[in-house]
């Protein structure tokens, strides 16, 4: 167990953990932080997503030491209820989620996919996707949302 | 530290271990007074009511001083969207604003047990004229206008409503609901008097009101299940073994080193055995790492597994239909069709690993579950802790969508009885593997069909015998659930056979989608079911999926063998105006062009070909319609979804968009299950224990076009949306891939290696 300090959100925090700890478990029960969630642990689906500067990562696998020095944000990070990220505005006007569980993978994705192609074409999107898990079947939603963000973006 | 649960809707309440000590109300006591709210009562009580009495009418709503309105709902949101359909219901009967209205969800000391939040029951409950939410509604309705006719001195018949405002007609004295009982109790017994409006004269009711949970789930607001913390808080992990039979002999510990840090207790009991630590991450690796000693029972073979199935000592056999006339008539059609189905086992597959907290002090019990039946899971943790079932207070908590009996009700089973092995509040995650190995899986089929056509091309026999297999089910006894077998409590049998008393009506729809929906004379339907390895639960569309893949396959074999086109065949046998009402409509919608299937199979790589299936889903909840275009490739096996025409008539469409949205889940599932999904095992254990040993659907899956129509019908009673397009989905597309193929594939997942070898033939 030891001292690490980690920025999360714009802010720095000091945290206890050991090293080895994945990023997830400080986010979640350190930070309180509840966006990113547990769901396979293997790298698999996707639900654990978040930024590592600009990069999306799995946080279930990444050792929180990796965060070190380099900027974390979460999907509470990118906006709230009353002032949403346009991802996160796009997916709730087209009701892009049944049980949400993934929905935090697919805005920390797509928020950062749509960084690295502004205005990407439908196969392009779900290309861009596939990685990541829905099991409630919200697909069609999903990816008019990242297309209709990727409007309200440009 | 507290968790709040998702803001200005439903549960703000409070973890509420405040670690004061347990101060007893007295049962009866008043639970809706206090502004604070209707969760006032988590902090000051430990024991909850004896019955949170369905005919009163406190137990359904509540008004409060500010002039929201409270809902205390038995079903519960379980990411379809049910919450927003009983606040479009209330906001309507009682015309207030619908940021008004609350809902407190499964609480076995709050709200109503109306059973499992299953089997696409919650609107059609909900709606229902008696028994559920609509009923309440009216009936808080009347009330409130009966104490305003009092108070502004004018007759009901003068009174009309508007946001929570009751006015005179042509006066100006109002009065709100707030004022004429904010936070007070009705103090009444359900009349059954109040009528509720009827759909024509709901405003809210019949429009796509936007979800309430979608931006907390947004925008990490929401609180899940698995975020659900209390102070003093500690994490288990369980440790399971190699099969479910398999016996525990000896906890190593870790050799050749010391005990990991954090861990509190290695707790067991029979075969059950789970690590307790301080932090989570603690948990894991201690868990990981102990060595346990196990004398494994192997599970059956998997090759065999269909042939034992059929070769199992049924311990219940069920005659549904016997007409007493099948043989004979069998024996007089001039052409007669043969054919067996398999599906296999599946499973739910939440994408959370399901988790629980729970917290067990002296004689009471707290667990927040994202179980379907806070009522029946209370039955079964009060009985795996040796408490009175009024002293277990389960509390919903929405977790991973769950479609049916996934571990939600096991894990909560797990963090009430290692709590109160360790004394102390714990949350228990399960880990995938945990999820994926040990839920209630759905049950696997076998369906043999025979069928007659008579001298005209009709139908004139339908002979069917069908044989399954389960173990366990929903709680209730704990040892339907995995870790109430671990943990040593009696398994429960299957029931006995009924007596022999079929219908000897043909024709009847059985709640399982078992006999076809269609007009024929002579029919037998028998089934067999015994007991296997698999513990076994509800996953969507439970036996009804199961038959629909054979009874829709098998009509469009009758309609080959027949040289007809399956669409004006299915019509032909129907009598059902509603069911030909949908299919006639899909059909139309995929411009079907009529004719024999196969007609034209091509001799390209790929081929593509149309199916359609269509079925009234339990006998009574909900039609469907599905054409299914597929392209299969002739070298790799690969079946690909292109393009779905679908029609659907759910009595009064509640909310459009939300329909849909739940046929689109249903088609991703239905895909999905059709063509990839299949659980593995080998006699060591279950092998479908990741995302890759047990592959879903993605984003790459996806068909397309989705085309998508309601028939909205006003006039009808409220009936599921939830499971009635999935059940469509096996024989629709294997019906497509005959069409393309000229091949018929009675045997579920439809994987490439499999339509490789069928083509091969």
């Amino acid at each position: 167990m030891s001292k690490l300090t980690i920025s999360v959100n714009g802010k720095d925090h000091a945290v206890q953990a050991s090293p080895d700890t994945p990023l997830l478990y400080v986010l979640r029960n350190e930070l309180h932080l509840h966006g990113p969630r547990f769901g396979c642990g293997l790298l698999q689906c996707g639900a654990c997503t978040v930024h590592l500067g600009d990069k999306a990562i799995r946080s279930c696998a990444t050792p929180v030491s990796e965060a070190k020095g380099k900027p974390v944000t979460t999907l509470e990070g990118l906006g709230t209820i009353e002032k949403p990220h346009p991802v996160q505005k796009a997916f709730i006007d087209h009701q892009a989620a049944q049980c949400g569980y993934c929905t935090n993978g697919m805005i920390m994705a797509s928020t950062a996919f749509l960084k690295q192609n502004a205005s990407p074409s439908e196969d392009e999107i779900k290309k861009a996707m596939t990685p990541w898990l829905c099991r409630c079947g919200t697909h069609f939603r999903i990816v008019a949302a990242i297309k209709a963000a990727a409007k309200a973006m440009a | 530290m507290t968790d709040t649960l998702p803001e200005g809707r439903r549960l703000s309440r409070r973890a509420f271990l405040s670690g004061t000590g347990a101060m007893i109300v007295a049962i009866g006591a008043p639970r809706l007074l206090d502004p604070k709210s209707a969760f006032g009562a988590l902090s000051d009580s430990q024991i909850g009511p004896a019955l949170v009495d369905p005919l009163q009418l406190d137990s359904w709503i509540a008004i409060r001083g500010d002039g929201t309105v409270t809902v205390f709902a038995g079903k519960v949101e379980l990411g379809t969207g049910v919450m927003t359909t009983t606040i479009q219901l209330v906001a309507d009967e009682l015309d207030v604003a619908l940021a008004k209205v609350n809902v407190v969800e499964g609480d076995t000391w709050q709200s109503p047990d109306q059973g499992f939040t299953a089997g696409s029951q919650s609107n059609k409950t909900q709606y229902a004229l008696t028994g559920g939410v609509r009923q309440a509604a009216a009936e808080a309705r009347l009330a409130l206008l009966n104490m305003a006719s009092k108070q502004l001195g004018a007759p009901v018949s003068q009174l009309t409503v508007s946001n929570g405002v009751v006015s005179v007609q042509g006066s100006s004295s109002t009065v709100s609901y707030a004022q004429l009982i904010g936070d007070k109790k009705f103090n009444l017994k359900q009349t059954g008097k109040a009528v509720p409006k009827t759909f024509e004269q709901y405003k809210i009711v019949g429009t796509s009101v936007a979800r309430v949970d979608i931006p907390a789930k947004a925008t990490g607001a929401f609180t899940y299940t698995q975020d659900v913390t209390v102070p003093g808080l500690v994490h288990a992990r369980v440790v399971r073994p190699p099969t479910l039979d398999s016996q525990l002999v000896s906890i190593d510990g870790w050799p050749g080193r010391k005990q990991p840090a954090g861990v509190i207790k290695v707790v067991y009991k029979d075969n059950y055995v789970a690590v307790v630590a301080e932090q989570e991450w603690q948990a894991i690796k201690a868990a990981e790492a102990l060595k346990v000693t196990w004398k494994v029972v192997p599970l059956p073979s998997f090759d065999d597994f269909y042939d034992d199935l059929q070769n199992l000592t049924p311990t219940t056999n069920r005659v549904l239909i016997d007409t007493k006339d099948v043989d004979t008539a069998l024996a007089k059609a001039p052409k007669t069709v043969t054919a067996t189905y398999r599906y296999p086992i599946q499973m739910h597959g939440s994408m959370g690993a399901s988790a629980s907290t729970a917290s067990v002090e002296g004689n009471t019990a707290t667990v927040w579950s994202s179980t379907q039946g806070v009522y029946q899971l209370r039955g079964a943790i009060a009985t795996a802790l040796g408490l009175p079932a009024q002293n277990v207070h389960v509390i919903y908590v929405e977790g991973s969508g769950c479609y049916g009996l996934n571990g939600a009700d096991n894990v909560a089973l797990d963090a009430a009885v290692i709590s109160q092995m360790v004394g102390k509040p714990v949350r228990v995650q399960y880990m995938r593997a945990d999820e994926h190995g040990w839920e209630n899986f759905g049950q696997p089929y076998v369906i043999s069909l025979k069928g007659g056509l008579d001298a005209s091309g009709k139908v004139s026999a339908w002979d069917y015998t069908a044989w399954t297999a389960s173990r366990g089910g929903r709680p209730g006894p704990p040892a339907n659930l995995a870790s109430g077998v671990l943990l040593g409590f009696p398994e429960n049998p299957l029931a006995a056979s009924p007596p022999a008393t079929p219908s000897q009506a043909p024709n009847f729809v059985d709640g399982s989608n078992s006999g076809p929906s269609y007009i024929i004379p002579s029919q037998r339907l028998v089934t067999h079911s015994g007991v296997h390895s698999f513990m076994a639960g509800p996953l969507r569309s439970p036996s009804r999926i199961q038959n629909t893949f054979a009874n829709e396959s098998f009509i469009d074999e009758l309609a080959y063998a027949a040289g007809a086109d399956p669409v004006a065949f299915r019509l032909q046998h129907l009598t059902d105006q509603r069911l030909s009402d949908v299919i006639t409509l899909a059909a139309k919608m995929a411009n079907w062009q009529p004719g024999p299937a196969a007609a034209k199979v091509g001799k390209g790589r790929y081929l593509t070909g149309r199916g359609i299936a269509g079925m009234l889903y339990e006998g009574n909840n909900g039609y469907n319609a599905a054409v299914f275009e597929v392209t299969v490739d002739r070298v790799t096996g690969k079946v690909a979804v292109d393009r779905v025409w679908s029609a659907q008539d759910c009595g009064p469409a509640l909310n459009p968009d939300g329909m849909r949205a739940q046929a689109e889940g249903c088609l991703m599932q239905t895909i999905s299950r059709s063509l990839i999904e299949e659980v593995k095992w080998d006699p060591t254990g279950i092998s479908s224990l990741d995302w890759s040993s047990y592959p879903v659907i993605r984003f790459n899956g996806m068909p397309k076009t989705f085309d998508f129509q309601i028939i909205d019908r006003k006039d009808q009673p409220v009936w599921g949306a939830g499971e009635v397009l999935i059940t469509n989905g096996p024989a629709a597309i294997a019906n497509a891939i005959f069409d393309a193929t000229g091949v018929r594939l009675r045997q579920l997942p439809f994987t490439p290696a499999r339509v490789k070898a069928a083509l091969k033939g």
